[in-house]
């Protein structure tokens, strides 16, 4: 009697379980942890932790819990595949979000793509299938974006520059940053402006002076670079040290804003497509109260990437409505409009053909000695997208 | 007669547990003697030397039976620097000096490594003039490397650095060995004034059965792991075997003999596979 | 004459990470590839003097080497050490291993992002005019100065010192070393104690300049080829083997290609392997390890 009891209460038990599973939208994030490019992509998965644990504490999105499964791959392709896979198949993911370098973009994209389960991409570069005409099931709320960057960069140095620009490149070796150089340099004489120097430097460079030199000693006074964010700022100290007086803009990765307070050079910009915390927008302190509550181990002004995945993420599930599935979630995501509250200087919107978003917005700031603090140097920029 | 000093009874030692090199060797030394160690090559002598040095462990090799007494106290399987601090000193056959060390660098090393109390009988404590009473050349040479010196001037600046670590008991592994006779005479002479002035024992392995027996008190003689004889060492010159085998006296040309042939002589040995 | 300035800088840096590898190598006969992931523990260290304890710059160095010191001996004591008497391949096999352990702690305890000891610290990393144009930051000169300084110390250390003598015995033959007294331990253990300390200082240094990222990891690995053109198992080596390799690749970075320079370490050493295997110099009889 008594075995008959605890095997019933076992068997309920079990299916209790799965019904539980059954009754939340699984979310799968497949990212670097730990390993190559942590530092850029772990605060991005943390910040999509913390605002479903709110979201959940809250009742949910349609009633139902949102299940995020993290899984860190490292950077590594093939770990990358497997744990794809397993989210796909075990947990039953209605989507996959992708955080970590690009090589881990194809295998995790095939894996994807056979399920029929959306893939987006949330911190790590956009790959050219976003771009329209838009891979039915990839998407991308990265804020960097390969040739709109550019282009809005030397726009942006054509109306501050107050003499003729003799313009200086940095890249680091991997092929989307060296390819964006490249692309900029094309760009620069339609601009006006004279390319003097390109310096495409190895990623562990223990020294970046004689890289320095080079760009300096070709006379360049302004230089743009479009690189991982170690790569652009050992660049500009090094161009400091040896007494180089020119002005330098480059991307705004997730710590551009701690960096710029701790460089504090007038002539360093960013820019960018995050609103920067120094704005003190209600979303910021959002973001800020979120994070001191869940006790965050990343600086707070490196959460906002992570933050716009994770809006994207409600408001797709928001309209697909309960039950979900991968289809209907895919239909949802190709005419979709995300609120970003400000984050972003529009909001981020989704079409049949465009998986990147149909305006590309972006702001530059730069440190401000005299009054102490970062500063906006314009407002937002847009730029269309097709 | 004077204290046992050193006391190897029916010792067994095994290599990678397969081989048996040493089967119940026993021999016996007192304090203040120099006893010597014969035999051919492959007799066991270099393997019974490093057990009782503590050196056998790291040949994969063990003492599996029998004891090591040394000082009253059984020594077999200690590790190397247990023994050298007890009061054994080594000078191996190979490998007895640093030879990217200065011949100076050389002799402190074995003064520094502390010692415990392992004082030579009726003496202070030898330094490194104590030494160069002994070989003069050494002091003129204590600037220049080791690896530099002459076979004679290296096996001197061995048996001078193992005697600062002031030892009661000297291992020498072939004395001779590569060296003009002449190098020898001196080397022969120079261990009888250590025993003299210091009343250390030392034990002498070697194949110059000549040189060994005449500064020798006692003798063993070793073949295939085992002791076949021994005696003092005026008797074991005077032995017709020994005179045949190791004396090269007495056998006809194209006749020479070993223990091997002797057919009173039964081996037992033990086969890999 | 800046590219003599940064020339002469990185070949600092090169010389200071390389004496870790050479010490291990010369006593322990153990080639440690866990050398990377040192420096970075070094680097970790110094901030956290900075972040927990609020030190400001000569305290928190002293501290964080002192620490790095006894990340040394207890890498020697818990893991190296077991590793007496098995074969070398083994032993580099788990150096491997402890780098990829201490990558994992490290990301662990500190987070992967990039992170500025100066900064918690309180250490200012200004612009050193040289004359003539010519500037380098002053962690560059504190680099240059901590080279010069710890290949001296070295210097006199092995040929002077008590315990010099018994590292040098003990490297050359341990068995004879053990034979005269000398029991392996202790020499063994500051040989990793020391060589964690030039390796952490090296890293300090770095992460003042440039910051503390994973790239630093890498730089130690870069650095392996120095060594070998010098000869493992010798200072003097060492520091030509570091100018050498610093001077190919900064000539690389100039004239030829920076993503030339990236490689030109792995040239130099299929060069000086061809030529002379054991290294400028080493002793010949390392060529099988090698």
């Amino acid at each position: 009697m008594l075995k008959k009891l605890l095997l019933t209460g076992a068997v309920m038990a079990s299916m209790a379980g799965t019904a539980l599973g059954q009754d939340s939208y699984v979310v799968g994030i497949s990212g670097a942890l730990t390993g190559p490019g942590a530092g850029t992509y772990a605060p991005v998965i943390e910040a999509v932790r913390m605002y479903f644990d709110k979201v959940n504490k809250a009742g949910g999105i349609n009633g139902h819990k949102v299940d995020l499964v993290a899984l860190d791959n490292q950077s590594n392709p093939s770990k990358a595949a497997a744990d794809t896979k397993r989210l796909l198949l075990q947990d039953n993911a209605l989507i996959i979000v992708n955080s970590s370098l690009s090589s881990t973009y194809e295998p995790m994209i095939n894996e994807t793509n056979r399920a029929g389960a959306p893939l987006l991409f949330g911190g790590s570069v956009c790959p050219t299938q976003v771009f329209p005409k838009a891979d039915p099931l990839l998407f991308c709320t990265t804020s960097f974006g390969a040739h709109y960057d550019s282009n809005m960069a030397l726009a942006f140095i054509k109306q501050a520059a107050k003499e003729d620009v003799m313009i200086g490149f940095s890249a680091m070796a991997i092929p989307v940053s060296r390819g964006e150089i490249d692309y900029a340099e094309e760009q620069a004489p339609k601009m006006g402006f004279k390319p003097v120097a390109k310096e495409i430097i190895p990623p562990p460079t223990a020294n970046y002076g004689p890289h320095a030199v080079k760009i300096k000693d070709a006379g360049a006074n302004w230089v743009y670079s479009w690189a991982p964010w170690v790569t652009q700022i050992k660049t500009f100290e090094a161009l400091r040290t040896q007494g180089w007086g020119g002005k330098m803009i480059a991307f705004g990765h997730i710590n551009a804003e701690d960096e710029l307070a701790r460089v504090k050079d007038d002539g360093f910009y960013v820019f960018g497509a995050n609103a920067l915390f120094q704005e003190g927008l209600p979303i910021h302190k959002e973001i800020e109260e979120t994070a001191k509550a869940a006790g965050a181990t990343f600086p707070v002004t490196q959460l906002a990437e992570g933050w716009v995945v994770a809006m994207a993420l409600d408001a797709a599930l928001t309209k697909t409505g309960w039950p979900a599935s991968r289809e209907k979630l895919a239909a949802v995501m190709n005419d979709l409009e995300i609120d970003t509250k400000g984050l972003r200087g529009g909001p981020v919107k989704w079409t049949a053909d465009n998986h990147f978003r149909t305006d590309a917005f972006y702001r530059v700031y730069r440190w401000d000695s005299a009054k102490n603090a970062i500063v906006s140097e314009s407002d937002w920029v847009s730029f269309p997208v097709n | 007669m004077s204290d046992l000093l050193l006391s190897v009874e029916q010792v067994e030692v095994v290599y990678h547990d397969v081989v048996t090199a040493v089967q119940g060797v026993n021999l016996t030394a007192r304090a203040g003697q120099i006893v010597c160690l014969l035999g051919s090559n492959g007799a066991g002598k270099t393997t019974t030397l490093r057990a009782i040095s503590g050196f056998i462990g790291l040949d994969h090799a063990r003492v599996t039976g029998g004891r090591i007494v040394f000082a009253g106290e059984d020594i077999a399987n200690a590790a190397p620097h247990i023994c050298a601090r007890a009061g054994i000193a080594l000078v191996a056959e190979r490998d007895k000096v640093f030879e990217q060390l200065s011949v100076r660098e050389n002799l402190e090393i074995g003064m520094v490594a502390g010692k415990t109390g392992s004082q030579a009988a009726g003496g202070d404590r030898l330094d490194l003039k104590g030494i160069y009473r002994f070989f003069p050349e050494l002091e003129r040479l204590t600037g220049r490397q080791a690896g530099f010196l002459s076979g004679g001037e290296r096996q001197m600046l061995a048996i001078g650095s193992a005697l600062l670590t002031s030892p009661r008991l000297l291992l020498i592994d072939e004395l001779s060995l590569g060296l003009a006779p002449v190098v020898v005479e001196r080397l022969a002479a120079a261990l009888t004034d250590i025993r003299d002035a210091l009343g250390i024992t030392i034990l002498l392995v070697e194949q110059n059965a000549n040189i060994a027996l005449s500064i020798a008190d006692y003798g063993f003689v070793m073949e295939n792991g085992r002791i076949v004889l021994d005696g003092d060492a005026g008797r074991l010159l005077a032995h017709g075997d020994i005179q045949e085998f190791y004396l090269g006296q007495g056998a006809a040309a194209g006749e020479r003999r070993s223990y091997r042939a002797v057919k009173q002589y039964a081996r037992k040995r033990r086969w890999y596979g | 004459m800046q590219l003599l300035a940064n020339y002469l800088t990185l070949a600092a840096l090169y010389a200071l990470i390389a004496c870790g590898y050479v010490l291990v190598y010369r006593v322990s006969r153990v080639l440690t590839l866990a050398h990377g992931e040192v420096m970075m523990v070094g680097a970790y260290l110094l901030l956290t003097m900075g972040t927990l304890f609020h030190l400001p710059p000569l305290p928190a160095f002293i501290a964080a080497l002192l620490m790095s010191l006894v990340v040394g001996l207890a890498i020697y004591w818990m893991v190296m050490r077991r590793m007496a008497g098995e074969t070398v391949f083994a032993a580099v096999l788990v150096t491997i291993a402890l780098g990829i352990l201490l990558r994992g702690a490290m990301a662990l305890v500190w987070t992967p992002r990039l992170q500025y000891p100066a900064e918690a610290i309180a250490m200012e990393n200004p612009s050193v005019a040289l004359g003539g144009s010519v500037a380098v930051s002053q962690a560059s000169l504190l680099i240059i100065a901590s080279a010069v300084l710890v290949y001296g110390g070295l210097f006199l250390f092995f040929r002077h010192t008590t315990w010099g003598v018994r590292m040098r015995a003990v490297g050359e033959n341990p068995r004879l070393a053990a034979q005269r007294g000398i029991a392996p331990h202790g020499p063994l253990a500051l040989a990793w104690g020391i060589a964690a300390l030039t390796g952490g200082l090296a890293g300090m240094l770095l992460s003042i300049d440039t910051g503390i990222d994973e790239a630093m990891a890498i730089i130690g690995l870069k650095t392996f080829p120095v060594v070998l053109v010098g000869g493992l198992d010798s200072l003097s080596g060492a520091i030509i083997g570091a100018l050498v390799v610093a001077g190919a690749e900064i000539l690389a970075i100039y004239y030829v290609d920076p993503l030339v320079a990236d490689v030109a370490p792995f040239l130099v050493l299929l060069a000086i392997l061809m030529v002379r295997p054991w290294g400028l110099f080493g002793t010949r009889e390392e060529l099988d390890r090698v």
